[in-house]
Parts: C-alpha cells; structure tokens; sequence
C-alpha cells in the first residue's frame, strides 16, 4: 500500500517551477539579454535550460537513491562526507538569503512603481523601503502560520501564471509584428549586463557575450531542483526524474518568449539596472493597465515563490539544528503551527537586512548574480556527486540512472563549472566574485572549524 | 536477523507502548496531537521478515499500536531495530539518525514536523 495522499505528476512539476516563477527573474533575464544580445536572448535562455535538464537527470539519479527531505546535504554527505556537506548546505542558505532579498527588493520597487502609477492616495507616496519591510515581514507571518500554497493551489497558480506569462508573450509579438519592431531589438550585444547595475562600464558580447548570457540565465531556472525533497511524499519515485524537466521546458518557453518580446519593446540598454524591467515593459506594450496586470502576475510570482522559499530554507535550517551542525536554539518548533520559528525568525531578521541593504545600495544585480554562481557550483558538486558514488557504491540501488553512463554527469560537472566562473568575470561588478568567496569561506570554515565546537558543546 | 542482546521486536512492542503512555501523561504533548489522525507505520527491515508496526493517532489520541500494518498508512518511518528502539525511548536524536541515512521518512513535511516536535518535547 502506498500513502494516502501521494504528491502526482502535475503537482511536482509546479513545485519544481514555482521558485523560479519570481519577480526578481526579470532583472537576470535583462541580465542575460544584455550579455548575449537582444537577438540571441532566447538562444542563452535555451542553452541554460538545457544544461538545467541535464543537471536535472543527476538531481533525479540521487534523490532516487536517497528519497528524504535531506536533499543535495544527504546525497553530498555519502560521497564526500560531512564537512562539505555542511559546507553546501550553508551555501544554499546563503543562496537563500541572496535570492530572497532580491525578490523582496524587486517586488517592493514593483508595488511602488504600480501605485505611484496608479496614484492611489497614501499608497502612492510609501517609499521602497517600507515595501520592503510590508513584503518581508508579511512572508514571514503567514510562514509562521504554517500557511502553504501547497497541492492544488500551487498547481492552480503555477499553471496560472504560464498562461498568463505566455498570454502576454504572444500578444507582445503580435503587438511587435502590427508596429514592425525587430524581434530581439537588434541588438546582437550590448554587454552591460549587471555591470549597469552596479555602474561598470560596458564589456562582453560575442561568444564571450553568449556564454555569459548563458551562465545569468541560470538564475530563470532557480531551485528547479528545491522539488527533490519532495521524494518523500512521492510513493512512485520515478515520477520526479520526469517532473524537473518538464518543469524547466516550460520555463525555456515562457522565459525565451516573454525577455524576446521585453526587449523587442524596450531597448536593453534602457532596462538594465531598472529593478522592474517587465513593469517597463508592460507600460510600454499597453499603458497602465499592462502595467498593473503585469504588477498582478508579479505579486503572484512573489506570494508562491517568497513563501515557497521561506519555508524550505527555514527548514533546512532547522534541521541542520536538529542534527547539531548549528546552534540547537534554532531547532524550536511552534507548538501550534508545528512551523520552526526560531530558524524562520533567523531567516527573517537576515532577509530584511540583507533587502534594506539591496534597497538602499541598488546592488540588487549582485545578489541575484551570486545565486546564480551559487546555483552553478551546486549544479557542479551534484554531477561530481553522481561520478563519485558511481565509482564508490556501483551495486547501490538506483530506481532512476541518468542517461548516456558518465557521460552525462561529466558534461554537466564541466559546464557548471565553466559558467560559475563566468559569472564572475567582467561586466559582472567585481562584488559578486568577492562576496561568493566570503559566503563560500565561511561556510567552509564553520563546517571546519564551529561544527566540531558545537558537537562538542552539546555533549 | 537481530544480534544477541540487541533489541528484540517484542521490547519495541513495549517501547511504543510505554510511549504512548508517556505521551499522553504529558499535557503538551495532547495539545500537539490535538485534532491529528495519522497511521503511522514503523518498519525495521532488520527484524525476522521486515516487520511492521502501527501507531495510530485518531482525533488526538494515540489509541493503539500495534504490530502490524494499518491501512491507510500516512507515515512511514524504517529503520533498524535498534534505531527505532533508540528514537522511541529518547535516546537517538532521529535528525541524526536521518542525516546518516539510517532512517527514512515518508509523509508529508508537515508530519514529519509535528511528529519530531512531539519527540523533542517528551525527551530533550
């Protein structure tokens, strides 16, 4: 007998989406546009998707040896033990912060720039800032409260907003075509990337160009691979090898279609560095009322993306807690909603932080390309992963196998890799190279030198 | 096959029901399982045959547990003899016992959640 309620097919591939279905995709899209070029944006989209579905086959591989909640900390811990276990999960952590602080700075520059537009009364004149804090703060309430988009409200907001999104799409190349605009913009390679952002001068373009477009792309696929802990309420495991790559084709799509189109209307040059790039686009394909149901999609985009996040990081942080890698105190559940507050509450504190940070400084392109690097290095460690545990347990069962032998794993590890490291070269802003090496030094060194001090402390 | 002086399926009978008892002595543990209907199966695939366990939770109320399975099963947990023995008497942290592997989960996130509060609350 399996459980009684079994997550399906459908509810899977919108959980592996839902992460990515964020507000702050837009930036890293016009991110990605600007470094390969208006014209070839869809064609980086596309080639990091299809990197994301081969990394997606490794994830499958793994979370079918190792069905649990534990996710890529479990499957790192049997290959290479528990210091760069440790070592990763911080990084995904720090990979949360990143990416929630960006989201809660996009969406509360959205919620100003819709009622600034809309001119409500009071509404019209709150500053970014205190978005910020609205947005954030009320994220971490309905966590606490246990409040899940989960099963059939995530299904129906998750295949919502693909309608929505790709609605929108064909419309705008409907739009385009009536106006005679090029599709793309014409521009083969501006090369300002998130260096507009962060106000560095123009590089890239060309191969150069593309792959980097390729390496901020990354980030449109963000935590496909948050759906693997999922194997747990799953009673047939091979039915999460299909959903993570269904999940991504069809964000190629909606993402490859929608950035054409953005910069079909809108120069990139005009919409790098703008924290709401598809608000700008929208006002530009059908006036205010684009502009508010864009605003709309947004909101739904953060309310599932936000909440999803929120909850999965604060309990990967509560049970790094639970097993004594950080401190116990951060281990406390609610009695009454069963939610751990003492990790959301952590989560929350650094959140608001990290966006008030964002909102005042505008660095908000370095967050966002820092997740996309963390994501990378993640991606490259889960295809070492598979090549290790090949070698050292090949009699292990594996209900799912990756295709093609090592083949697969060994491209996926290489590319990964490669375009880690091309986030980090110029036009990014030097910052997103010296922040992931402080993330990935502290993560190492409280993996080396805390976690033994705090087992130690507990006994 | 169990190892002389290991754990022995009849002493983990015991030991789920001694914990049943010491759940419902305790007044924050009832309020936990306030409103919960759960089966939860136990499987140690060290014992003789892989045996099973059930605890059923119905409205609130650990009513019984016993050492079979119990349709529709909602939780399941499987680990060895010992393991299982050593979680229920509240001497393994099952975080651990779970970050090593040697323990499964299978439910949903928010059981998996309430059932590690009720574990924490009675022995740490």
């Amino acid at each position: 007998m399996g459980l009684r309620r079994s997550l399906r097919l459908r509810t899977l591939v919108a959980a592996s989406a839902g992460l990515a279905l964020a507000s702050s995709v837009y930036p890293a899209a016009v991110s990605a546009a600007a470094a390969s070029g208006g014209r070839l944006v869809w064609a980086a989209i596309a080639v990091a998707g299809l990197f994301c579905v081969m990394a997606s086959a490794n994830f499958a591989e793994l979370s079918s040896m190792y069905p649990t909640a534990g996710g890529v900390q479990v499957y790192v811990r049997h290959a290479f033990g528990e210091r760069l276990a440790v070592t990763v999960s911080l990084l995904y952590v720090f990979l949360a912060w990143a990416a929630g602080a960006a989201e809660a700075f996009v969406f509360a520059s959205v919620l100003e720039k819709v009622f600034a537009t809309t001119r409500i009364p009071v509404l019209s004149v709150i500053p970014v800032e205190i978005w910020v804090l609205a947005v954030i703060t009320f994220f971490f309430v309905i966590n606490l409260r246990g409040v899940e988009t989960a099963g059939r409200t995530q299904d129906i907001l998750t295949y919502l907003m693909f309608f929505l999104v790709l609605a929108l799409s064909v419309y705008g190349l409907v739009m385009a075509a009536a106006r005679g605009l090029p599709l793309g913009g014409g521009e083969l390679a501006a090369g300002s990337a998130g260096g507009a952002a962060a106000g560095s001068a123009p590089g890239g373009g060309g191969i150069d160009g593309f792959i980097q477009g390729v390496a901020y792309a990354v980030y449109l696929y963000i935590g496909f691979e948050w759906v693997t802990p999922l194997a747990e309420e799953t009673t047939d495991i091979k039915v999460l090898p299909r959903a993570m790559p269904i999940a991504v084709i069809l964000l190629v799509v909606s993402y490859a279609l929608w950035t054409t189109v953005m910069v079909t209307f809108v120069p990139t040059s005009a919409l790098a560095g703008d924290p709401t790039p598809h608000l700008t686009f929208a006002d530009a394909l059908a006036g205010p009322l684009g502009l508010v149901v864009v605003g709309a999609i947004s909101a739904l985009a953060t309310f599932t993306s936000f909440n999803a996040g929120m909850m999965g990081n604060s309990r990967l942080v509560y049970g790094m807690a639970r097993e004594g890698t950080l401190p116990k105190t951060l281990s406390k559940i609610h009695l009454t909603y069963f939610t751990p507050w003492a990790a959301l509450t952590f989560m929350f504190l650094v959140e608001l932080v990290l966006a008030l940070v964002l909102a005042v400084s505008g660095g908000f392109t370095v967050a966002i390309l820092m997740a996309a690097a963390i994501e990378c290095v993640i991606y490259f460690l889960v295809a070492a992963v598979v090549l290790k545990l090949r070698r050292t347990k090949p009699d292990a069962e594996r209900p799912f196998r990756a295709p093609g032998g090592k083949v697969l794993p060994a491209v996926t590890a290489a590319v990964f890799a490669f375009l880690a490291l091309a986030v980090f070269l110029p036009p990014s802003p030097l910052l997103v190279g010296l922040v992931f090496l402080v993330a990935l030094g502290l993560s190492y060194a409280y993996a080396r030198f805390v976690v033994p001090w705090v087992r130690e402390r507990a006994k | 096959m169990t190892s002389p002086g290991a754990t022995t399926p009849e002493e983990l009978g015991k030991i789920l029901e001694d914990f049943r008892e010491k759940a419902h002595a305790n007044k924050i543990v009832l309020k936990m399982l306030k409103e919960w209907t759960r089966n939860i199966h136990l499987t140690a695939p060290d014992a003789a045959g892989g045996r099973t366990w059930t605890i059923v939770v119905d409205n609130g109320l650990i009513t019984r547990v016993v050492p079979e399975a119990v349709e529709p099963r909602d939780i399941h947990i499987q680990a060895s003899l010992e393991s299982l023995a050593g979680i229920f008497r509240g001497q393994l942290n099952p975080a651990k016992e779970f970050a090593k592997g040697s323990l499964k989960f299978t439910g949903s996130s928010k059981d998996e959640m309430r059932l590690d509060a009720i574990i924490q609350y009675l022995w740490e």
